[in-house]
């Protein structure tokens, strides 16, 4: 099974970006987002853009025992934890994908309005590539990139 | 619909517009730098100052942004490095 990831450009700097939703308690507004394919970050990490499209009240959220504030796109963030959690995603089939995973990280600011954050995008981390069992192949020469999952024998 | 479908009917629409957006990323970047663009159904819908603004926009229209790709454009000078 392969997910299709997008090769795109921001200016001229090369990305691949992933189209999820995350669905969990405290989403009240579950719609697709776009996360940057990041294997720099252990984490599957919500950016505060996404944060206020998904309407997810920060408050109510709990916050981890390690690694309570990040460094992320040279700021520095809280992190909380979005518990119980499902990734959907579509495969090359047209068909739906599901993830589950304990917890997906939620970021928000430290200091400063959130709004000055607006431009970065949540990404797709480690645990996310490990938890779903995938593959990860990138092809920047051909501009292609997909997440494949082998089939169990 | 069954909730499953629409949230894969969410998702492929959203592709679509995400898709047009990265194909015409730098005509749109050159003529809304710092702007927050929204695309749906392959076309720019609004573009205003900022995120909140646009969310904003949509509420008071109840407007289903489930399939719509909104981006805030970068400053040229800025780049991530995440």
């Amino acid at each position: 099974m392969k997910i299709p990831l997008r090769v795109h450009k921001q200016f001229d700097e090369l990305m691949v970006s992933a189209t999820a939703i995350v669905k969990a308690p405290h989403v009240r507004r579950p719609l697709p987002l776009e996360f940057l394919v990041d294997t720099g970050s252990p984490w599957i990490a919500l950016a505060p853009r996404d944060v206020k499209k998904t309407n997810i009240p920060i408050s109510v959220l709990k916050k981890p025992t390690k690694y309570v504030t990040i460094l992320f796109a040279g700021a520095k963030f809280w992190r909380y934890l979005l518990e119980n959690a499902s990734v959907y995603l579509v495969d090359e089939l047209g068909k739906m994908v599901k993830i589950d995973l304990p917890m997906v990280s939620v970021l928000w600011p430290t200091k400063g309005k959130p709004e000055e954050f607006d431009s970065i995008p949540s990404v797709l981390g480690c645990d996310f590539i490990t938890i779903g069992e995938f593959h990860l192949h990138f092809d920047p020469s051909n501009a292609t990139a997909f997440l494949e999952k082998p089939e169990k024998q | 619909m069954p909730e499953e479908e629409t949230l894969l009917k969410n998702l492929k629409d959203y592709e679509k517009n995400a898709e047009w957006f990265s194909a015409n990323y730098l005509e749109i970047a050159k003529k809304y730098e710092g702007k927050t663009v929204a695309v749906k159904d392959q076309r720019i819908v609004a573009i205003k100052s900022t995120l909140d603004e646009t969310l904003k926009k949509f509420e008071l229209e109840e407007e289903d942004i489930s399939s719509i790709y909104i981006a805030t454009i970068p400053e040229k000078a800025i780049a991530f490095i995440l």
